[in-house]
């Protein structure tokens, strides 16, 4: 269930709301626990079980951890626990993808390919893996209390807002709040309008610009025009990004209305002035995860610069590879480290002394060509769509009417929008957590106006597609 | 201040949660009224509950679909997100709509006749074509020559194509100039062979300019108030053919046309939006107030119709019944409209050869769309009915079949594709049927001849009916009337409905309020002289006598 499907927003969501804010706040977090594993069984129905079993395990591994005096036997523990809950991520996501290769590599030497069976990949394991090593780690660290609860920590893990597609929320973040929250009346109302405008955003705009995005990238792409070619690159840009932070949204909102704060994880990501800045703005919750899990125990910068650069390019390969178990996904992640360590040599200085438009341009740019090696699968098709994108052709055209334009324009006019003064200031207004009373009824209005549209456009068409659903 | 703010947020997070859980409600109690959608949809099945189902991920997918389509207030949502779409984008959300200038509305197949582009949705090639339209039009002119020895007139009549009247509205397209245009064919060559023909597109083109007002709907795919100048053409056309002296039509008090919309947006109906466009001033239609002038030497003809919705709006607009004493309509899909009242049969169910000997005019009614359909298989159904006997046919068809299921050749030909010898012979055996039926002349040699001269010996049955005297009194006849209205009545759900409220408000049983309403219909019809009395084997006065 995504929750930009009817079924979601016209039956599970009110039913959900309803049960939840008629629950006593002392069963409230049963409420969402059953409602959350609920949303995931009916999605994952041979997943759930597995998903408790996790849970149940790697809660014990982590108490028996944190309750061990020992440094060795901690040290066990919590390998134990990043193990289980990687090598469940290492399987479910990437064994059909080594076995694909290893059986391409056979192939390559005339061998037998080895016989292998299709692993089907549970809804939103990158996430929740995520989740649980971050657990550990920062119960190990000491960052945070191991959960006196079981419940608490499945529900920390399976929470529906944020189960299947993020922001990944550290358990440090939302500790306090499952064990004690408030939930205002401005808060409820604020989330839900944060719930829609993500639906908006996801429905509306998103929606629109990936039909047009996906019958580019359907075409031929050594016959395609050149204008074709950035339109379907453009039109994907665009697409991913409100796809993805508009189910950020969703979720944010959602999890405001029952008194949580879950972390914002875009920040206007394509007005970045470098690829790094890039990283702090986009996906931010994969970016913190990646930095404080992962880069910072690599050593970070703290050794040699070569080793900086290898940390760097390791984090960026891994990051690329979390994003699917594809090549692509690789060389994604590849050209994304190239470019930071670019910027750690020299481009950063490059970027400043040009100023602010043009290196915001130039990092948009970069991002757009990344973009392309995330959206077209294998190597020589990728190769074929740069062709086409510099090689200043004519060709096979897409006829766009003027819905697609009129959202693309919009598009990039909400993406750019902060860049001016005003632009944030609307920011500031729409995306604050506390309103006026005002400001609240005219919201009321917009949000009405829009949740019905984006229900009506579910409803029309049948094109829905969530590409982070995937991940 | 903080009080109010909070008061401010309770209201809106109440409000919001009435709105959120509306369409739930709605989904179970249906307790508002909600316009439904124009269109035809197909109907989505309840999910298939089942462990396994759920497992696999099917009944998921089953009940999302199933509440996509069934969710309260879904038609609304549907016209909020078609109206955003028109109104910001003018775009559409409707198959085969096409949006032309100045907010007039065509169908595809409409703007692809226009364009040269038609004939290749029903034939392959051009020399399919036109060997398709000749043979029908040869097989028009045998059905013609039979029907006429029975004094029975068969015509064309041709609806104008909004296409070809106001052509400056469509969207610029590139034409195909190597097609070819249905009607006009059809037109040039029956008129060569002498087949009464009346082609209503290009009289409407000519009477576009001169006409006070617009003579097609902007937004509509038929007709409007001007179809009941066609239909005193076609009244006209019909007289010339037989000397009968037929109704005329009078209009009087023209006005803006108010009535009918539905009829006049048809296109812009089936676009589910929340609202209608406002028409502006140069594309308004008018209409007026309709007399039929009939004298003691008119003549109500009975007309069996063979054609496409065009109809329908003449059934809207005018009183068909004082013009005609009964009609058939045989729509194309495969439906057959009976009387007035439009009650629908499958075409299965009608005996054909009855109505057509009924009938003293058969007008094959259509547009120019239409034509590349040829007649929908009637010309060819009713040769065969009016010139071979049923048993006969069914015998050579079987024989027919036969012979080409044991054809090693044929057989050999389909092997590859149907490998099974059971399948097989039961494909060429379809195949072979539905070939028969479109092309009757291959398999009965009595219908190849210029004119036909074998007759189904149930013409005769029917005739000697047809002019029957009536076994019975005025008032028997008056009652069978009324038993048949009656029976019109249960048939026609929306009428039921009225009756069954003015039952429920009489306190009476609701067949006796069918009953009087009947009697009531037919005692109209009788002072308006819409019915025309046969000869009583038994008059009044006999039968009083007997008593």
């Amino acid at each position: 269930m995504v929750f930009s499907s009817n079924i979601f927003l016209l039956f599970f969501l009110p039913i959900f709301l309803i049960a939840y804010f008629l629950s006593p706040k002392r069963i409230k977090n049963y409420t969402l626990l059953i409602f959350s594993l609920i949303f995931y069984a009916y999605g994952a129905p041979d997943f759930i079980l597995f998903l408790i079993g996790e849970c149940i395990l790697n809660y014990f591994i982590v108490k028996l951890m944190s309750k061990s005096e020992k440094t060795v036997r901690k040290k066990l523990l919590c390998t134990l626990s990043i193990v289980l809950s990687l090598g469940m991520l290492l399987y479910f996501k990437y064994a059909n993808f080594f076995m694909e290769n290893l059986n391409a590599v056979l192939g390559c030497f005339h061998r037998p390919e080895l016989g292998w069976a299709e692993v089907a990949l549970p809804i939103g394991i990158s996430f929740f893996t995520f989740q649980s090593i971050t657990y550990t780690i920062d119960v190990y660290r000491k960052t945070t209390e191991a959960s006196p609860k079981l419940s608490n920590y499945i529900l920390y893990i399976v929470m529906f807002p944020q189960l299947i597609a993020g922001p990944i929320v550290r358990y440090n973040t939302v500790a306090e709040e499952i064990q004690n929250r408030e939930s205002t009346m401005e808060n409820r109302v604020v989330g839900f309008y944060r719930f829609v405008i993500g639906l908006s955003k996801k429905v509306l705009i998103a929606n629109v610009l990936a039909q047009a995005a996906d019958s580019i990238f359907a075409l031929e792409y050594g016959n395609m025009s050149t204008a074709t070619a950035w339109i379907g690159m453009l039109a994907y840009t665009m697409q991913i990004y409100f796809d993805f932070s508009g189910y950020s949204d969703m979720a944010i909102g959602l999890g405001m209305m029952m008194g949580f704060h879950f972390p914002e994880n875009f920040m206007n990501p394509y007005t970045s002035t470098s690829i790094s800045d890039f990283w702090r703005n986009w996906h931010i919750t994969l970016g913190t995860f990646m930095k404080e899990y992962l880069y910072i125990p690599l050593g970070g910068n703290r050794k040699s610069v070569v080793r900086t650069y290898i940390n760097l390019a390791i984090v960026f390969l891994c990051s690329g590879f979390w994003h699917g178990a594809a090549w692509n996904f690789i060389l994604w992640g590849a050209f994304h480290g190239f470019f930071i360590i670019l910027d750690r040599l020299f481009m950063l200085n490059i970027l400043k002394k040009i100023g602010r438009i043009p290196s915001m341009l130039l990092t948009f740019f970069v991002v757009n060509l990344g973009w392309v090696l995330f959206r077209v699968e294998g190597v020589s098709p990728i190769a074929d769509y740069f062709t086409t994108l510099f090689g200043f052709q004519g060709g096979e055209t897409i006829s766009l009417d003027a819905h697609f334009w009129f959202i693309f324009a919009l598009a990039i006019v909400f993406s750019f929008l902060t860049v001016f003064k005003f632009g944030q200031k609307i920011q500031d207004l729409i995306f604050a957590e506390h309103y006026t009373t005002k400001r609240t009824w005219i919201m009321l209005v917009f949000v009405v106006i829009l949740f019905i549209l984006s229900v009506g456009a579910l409803t029309v068409t049948d094109f829905n597609p969530f590409i982070y659903f995937r991940f | 201040m903080k009080s109010v703010k909070n008061i401010s947020f309770t209201i809106i997070f109440i409000i919001l949660m009435v709105i959120l859980c509306l369409p739930f409600f709605q989904s179970f109690t249906n307790i508002f009224n909600i316009k439904p959608l124009s269109g035809q949809f197909d109907e989505v099945p309840a999910p298939e509950v089942s462990f396994e189902n759920y497992r696999q991920g099917i009944m998921q997918k089953q009940l999302e679909k199933y509440i996509s389509e069934n969710y309260g207030f879904r038609e609304w949502t549907i016209r909020c997100y078609n109206q955003y779409l028109w109104d910001f984008f003018k775009k559409e959300n409707v198959e085969h709509v096409v949006i032309g200038k100045d907010g007039w509305l065509f169908y595809q197949h409409h703007v692809d006749d226009y364009y040269g582009r038609e004939m290749f949705r029903w034939q392959e090639n051009t020399d399919i074509a036109y060997n398709k339209y000749e043979r029908e039009i040869r097989m028009m002119n045998k059905l013609r020559s039979i029907l006429h020895e029975y004094g029975i007139e068969f015509l064309m009549f041709i609806a104008p194509d909004k296409a070809f009247v106001y052509p400056e509205y469509l969207p610029e397209q590139t034409y195909d100039t190597t097609t070819i245009n249905a009607r006009k064919y059809y037109v040039k060559r029956l008129t060569e062979t002498g087949f009464p023909i009346i082609d209503m597109t290009e009289w409407f083109i000519q009477m576009r300019d001169t006409a006070s007002f617009c003579i097609m709907p902007s937004k509509g795919a038929h007709w409007n108030f001007s179809c009941v100048y066609a239909v005193d053409s076609l009244l006209r056309f019909m007289e010339g053919l037989t000397g009968d002296e037929l109704a005329h039509i009078k209009i009087s008090n023209w006005r803006k046309a108010t009535h009918f919309q539905n009829v006049e947006r048809d296109i812009e109906e089936s676009m589910n939006l929340l609202r209608r466009d406002p028409i502006g001033k140069k594309f308004a239609t008018k209409e007026g107030d309709i007399e039929i002038i009939r004298t003691s030497k008119t003549k109500r003809p009975n007309v069996l119709f063979v054609g496409n919705s065009y109809l329908f709006q003449i059934q809207d607009y005018l009183p068909t019944e004082k013009i005609f004493s009964q009609i058939g309509h045989q729509y194309y899909h495969n439906i057959f409209y009976d009387g007035f009242g439009r009650i629908e049969y499958p075409l299965e169910e009608i005996d054909m050869l009855k109505k057509i000997m009924e009938a003293d005019y058969v007008v094959f009614f259509l547009d120019g769309c239409q034509a590349y359909k040829t007649s929908y298989g009637f010309v060819e159904n009713a040769l065969q009915n009016l010139c071979l006997s049923k048993e006969y046919r069914e015998q050579r068809r079987a024989f027919y079949v036969d012979s080409i299921c044991h054809d090693d050749a044929t057989l050999k030909r389909y092997a590859k594709d149907f490998p099974d010898m059971q399948e097989r012979i039961q494909h060429i055996g379809s195949e072979t049927y539905a070939q028969m039926d479109s092309d009757p002349e291959s398999v009965f040699s009595e219908l190849r001849v210029p004119f036909p001269t074998a007759r189904n010996p149930r013409i005769q049955d029917i005739l000697q009916h047809k002019n029957e005297i009536f076994q019975g009194s005025r008032e028997q006849f008056i009652d069978s009337l009324v038993k048949a209205t009656e029976e019109e009545i249960w048939h026609k759900p929306d009428l039921l409905n009225e009756i069954k409220k003015k039952a429920k408000a009489k306190s009476i049983s609701l067949k006796q309020a069918v009953r009087d309403d009947a009697v009531w219909i037919v005692n109209d019809k009788i002072n308006k002289e819409l019915i025309t009395f046969p000869q009583f084997s038994i008059t009044t006065q006999t039968k009083k006598n007997e008593k």
